[in-house]
């Protein structure tokens, strides 16, 4: 799975460390002193790292819990984001990971424990508040549980936090320890979708729509708090049908009346990230046409964003309340 | 294309016989082997000896081509044996303690090690490190011109605390690069392999070449002239030059906005055509 496993001296002998190492006996082990070494030196590929990363073991010492915008909310609360993990083991070619950072190895930092100080701290700081965490920032929340056991860690954390909600963002169908767990109320797990034929064409590795589908209904059976997330929205000429059979392929098979959250989010990224990645994929359909540059970021030009915007906003309508519905734009 | 920076003759001879180098002719700084696609240049002992002939290299054939670097040599080890071949997962500099990490992005032909650079030959060897004298100075300088993925050490164990490095003679380092030339080969068939997937449409290069002799390109419309020719190919399959006469422009700037407008125009769909899946 992975090309080599770099750990930072001063977490090796940790347990989380010992039982990730025992699972992969055979491949080459690097000792490093910071993983900053290895994740942010210069003259790195991302594409041909792609191909197969390397895993960083790394330990984290700041910034456990960042502030997110406001403009993602899926509630009335303030909004925070943590990363325990960076880079994901999906490939889509819209997602700004691949422009923002030099290595597509993944890192993973093993100290929980810090992580949910700061959680525990930032909830505190404002209990009369409900404090939204995002944890699919990074990295899909999910996908790596069976070696990260980060559900498995967080969830019992949340559960005893009540003024914190935690959304796992994924579009992995790796819900095992959840469907082993019984749920929690402050947790929402959320599925990204993309029409299918957009979806083949972009979001490499991902799992089919019918396969998340299936996760979605087994997570929904055992009473878990269910989110979609239609994001980004990808313009094809052909978006306002695809879009269509997503809405009723999707909405058809699962329960409504239990979702959490529908969000709704446009094509959007900073032009550094933006020049990055069409440098890295010069041939790629998604950036070479119908986008347009304005005060620093990347985005469909703007007749188009609206027109999917208000298409898409209205289909979606068709199937859920308004109070479920979280439109995702920043200006 | 791939350079290969070996040390020594005796280390390059087994490699030029099998790729069937030929010596280049003319004023050179360094000897330097080439059959058009492997090219190899023998830069002498010692770290600041290969980092001259890496950058040598590099200067041959512009360093705007995708190219990949490997280092083949031998290393002294404390406890490996003579004749064993390891590929680096890292690549120490003992002088400034500079390290580098080349990506292994491919299967693993032979065991990795860390390769430490040291200034003279090592004879005290330390742990599971392998020494060598030129790794460190040409990985510096390789990744000046290619991202670390086609940059490698594969290094031949010639020494060890059993067989004294006074014990090396030119035969017998004839024979361990002979006897590892297999694995030499796989390491530049990954390479060939890396290479392809990032390699350019050969229509959209042509066209460029056409187009870029037709006007005055600034270096950043150069630049945009690339991007445009790889997104009108992106979305269609009809050939540029067929669907836009280039006389009819003024100038660069003419055309390039031209080309944006069409680009914008052309219909984007994602379904699957044969180029795509091919």
């Amino acid at each position: 799975m992975f090309s080599a496993i770099y750990i930072e001296e001063e977490i090796y002998s940790t347990p989380r460390v010992q039982n990730i190492l025992e699972r992969y006996p055979t491949l080459p082990r690097i000792t490093i002193e910071r993983y900053g070494e290895v994740f942010n030196r210069k003259a790195q590929n991302f594409r041909l790292q792609k191909l197969k990363p390397a895993l960083i073991l790394a330990k984290k010492y700041n910034k456990f819990v960042l502030p997110a915008p406001q403009e993602y909310s899926i509630g009335e609360g303030d909004n925070y984001y943590f990363s325990h993990m960076l880079n994901c083991v999906y490939d889509c070619r819209y997602c700004f990971l691949q422009g923002m950072y030099r290595s597509a190895n993944y890192v993973l930092f093993v100290n929980y424990d810090d992580f949910a100080t700061g959680i525990q701290q930032t909830a505190a700081a404002q209990p009369e508040k409900i404090n939204y965490f995002y944890s699919g920032y990074d990295c899909d929340s999910l996908v790596f549980e069976p070696l990260s056991r980060f559900a498995s860690y967080f969830l019992p954390l949340f559960k005893d936090i009540p003024n914190a909600v935690l959304e796992l963002r994924t579009k992995s169908t790796q819900v095992r320890s959840l469907l082993d767990m019984e749920p929690i109320e402050n947790c929402v797990v959320a599925f990204s979708f993309t029409p299918a034929i957009i979806s083949q064409a972009l979001e490499h590795k991902v799992p089919s729509i019918e396969k998340r589908i299936d996760a979605i209904k087994k997570l929904q059976q055992k009473g878990w708090k269910v989110g979609l997330r239609f994001d980004p929205l990808i313009y094809d000429d052909n978006y306002i049908a695809y879009y269509g059979e997503l809405f009723e392929s999707v909405f058809k098979k699962i329960n409504v009346d239990e979702l959490h959250s529908v969000s709704m989010g446009v094509f959007r990224l900073p032009e550094t990230y933006f020049k990055n990645m069409a440098k890295l994929y010069p041939n790629e359909k998604l950036f070479a046409a119908k986008l347009d540059k304005q005060q620093g970021m990347v985005s469909y030009q703007q007749e188009i964003e609206q027109a999917m915007v208000q298409h898409c906003e209205q289909a979606l309508l068709s199937y859920v309340p308004k109070h479920k519905y979280f439109p995702c734009s920043l200006s | 294309m791939i350079n290969i920076v070996a040390a020594l003759p005796v280390e390059a001879k087994p490699i030029i016989q099998h790729f069937r180098l030929q010596k280049i002719q003319g004023n050179h700084s360094f000897t330097i082997f080439s059959n058009g696609d492997v090219e190899l240049i023998v830069s002498g002992v010692g770290a600041i000896a290969a980092a001259t002939a890496t950058g040598y290299l590099a200067a041959r054939r512009g360093h705007q081509q995708v190219v990949a670097w490997l280092n083949i040599g031998i290393v002294g080890s404390l406890s490996r044996s003579v004749g064993d071949a390891v590929l680096a997962h890292s690549v120490t500099d003992v002088t400034n303690g500079q390290r580098y990490y080349p990506s292994l992005i491919f299967a693993p032909m032979c065991d990795t090690a860390s390769v430490v650079t040291v200034p003279k030959p090592e004879t005290s060897y330390d742990g599971e490190s392998v020494f060598d004298m030129e790794a460190s100075g040409f990985y510096a300088a390789a990744t000046r011109f290619n991202s670390n993925e086609l940059i490698h050490c594969l290094k031949v164990v010639s020494d060890n605390q059993h067989n004294s490095v006074s014990n090396i003679s030119e035969p017998l380092v004839k024979a361990l690069i002979t006897e590892q030339m297999e694995k030499i080969d796989q390491l530049v068939n990954e390479m060939r392999a890396l290479i392809e997937k990032l390699g350019e449409n050969a229509q959209a290069t042509e066209d460029y070449r056409v187009i870029a002799k037709h006007f005055h390109f600034t270096v950043s419309q150069q630049l945009t002239l690339k991007s445009h020719i790889n997104h009108w190919y992106a979305l269609t399959n009809h050939v540029l030059l067929s669907e836009l006469i280039i006389e009819n422009y003024r100038n660069a700037k003419a055309l390039l906005a031209e080309l944006q407008r069409r680009l914008n125009t052309m219909p984007l769909s994602y379904i699957p055509t044969v180029r795509d899946n091919s």
